[in-house]
């Protein structure tokens, strides 16, 4: 594991124009504007999420904040905070947080004024093909008219 | 309602040829795919996505936003995408004239009518259609595919109908967008 910085997975796509700092593994899609801050223990993000602008996730707590894979991180979403790991294939809507010291269980939905949550249970496949798709247009598009972070192999 | 004079520093904004004046830290991605009709202000720290174009080769317009609009501090404004007949895409947006989009808002919307008022931390969700003459109050979140008819007000989360405004509307928000832009003026 990657202990110094950054470290970026072959096939991810890292817009130039975020913040990024401390010991941070990426292995997805992240736009421009977001915030990524390891403060003190490693954040490690999986693959095939897709992480929107100015998102912010933040671990101030020394142990290792887990993100797991085919996530959707909406626009200005998730204030993912210290101590919390999020499963698979969840989606946090535009502003929604998670609270501290929390576990996302795989297929969560974030939403509403009052972060509530729901577990997706019908659906699952037809969700799973529009995100492969959307990586699929992101992987294209991105890279045309953004400056992108090169990955480390 | 009188509007307040706001200064800038020269530096801190680029005056464009049609009176827009785009402050240089906001975030403007695909520059090429975004249509600024004039005398509109984009403020600090807003985001344009104008790179989220619709898939397939030629010129694309994403984003196109009319005259008189101010688009506040820290908003995100991304065009909305769906897969349709199993292609996956981002559909272009259309902003009228004379529309204000609150600080911290984020906007999904296809389209946005004329004299529309968006107020602080909305957000606007996927193919909303707002019409002419609306008012979105503070953190409002309005539901995506949702059609906001004519001069209605919507609040709360999720968005509802909570009243009309008078068909004056219209011109009451022409004049203050114009007194709002003749009044940010650079020192």
């Amino acid at each position: 594991m990657n202990t110094g910085g950054l470290s970026i997975a072959p096939g991810a796509i890292v817009c130039v124009d975020t913040v990024i700092s401390g010991p941070v593994t990426i292995g997805t899609v992240v736009h421009p504007q977001c915030q990524i801050i390891a403060e003190r223990g490693p954040i490690i993000i999986g693959q095939n999420n897709i992480i929107s602008e100015s998102a912010r996730i933040i671990n101030r707590r020394p142990e290792t904040m887990l993100i797991g894979d085919f996530n959707v991180l909406e626009a200005r979403s998730p204030q993912v905070l210290e101590g919390t790991s999020v499963g698979n294939q969840c989606v946090v809507a535009p502003t929604c947080s998670t609270i501290e010291n929390d576990k996302l269980a795989d297929f969560s939905v974030i939403y509403g004024d009052t972060n509530c949550r729901q577990t997706q249970k019908s659906d699952q496949k037809a969700q799973m093909t529009l995100h492969i798709k959307h990586l699929k247009y992101l992987h294209d598009t991105l890279p045309r008219y953004n400056h992108v972070r090169k990955p480390e192999s | 309602m009188e509007q307040p004079l706001t200064q800038y520093s020269r530096a801190e904004y680029i005056e464009t040829e049609t009176g827009n004046k785009v402050s240089r830290k906001s975030v403007i991605c695909g520059s090429q795919n975004i249509i600024l009709s004039g005398k509109t202000i984009i403020q600090t720290g807003c985001v344009i996505r104008g790179d989220l174009r619709r898939a397939g080769t030629g010129h694309a317009v994403v984003i196109a936003i009319g005259r008189y609009c101010l688009l506040g501090q820290q908003s995100i404004i991304r065009p909305p995408h769906k897969t349709y007949k199993g292609v996956f895409s981002y559909y272009p947006m259309k902003i009228g004239d004379h529309v204000m989009v609150g600080e911290g808002s984020i906007v999904e919307a296809a389209s946005i009518g004329n004299y529309v008022e968006i107020g602080k931390n909305c957000v606007i969700g996927r193919f909303a259609m707002i019409k002419d003459g609306c008012r979105i109050e503070d953190n409002t979140v309005i539901a995506p595919h949702t059609m906001v008819p004519s001069f209605s007000v919507y609040s709360g989360n999720p968005g509802r109908l909570v009243g009309e405004l008078p068909e004056c509307t219209q011109e009451l928000y022409e004049a203050r967008s114009k007194e709002l832009y003749s009044k940010f003026t650079a020192v």
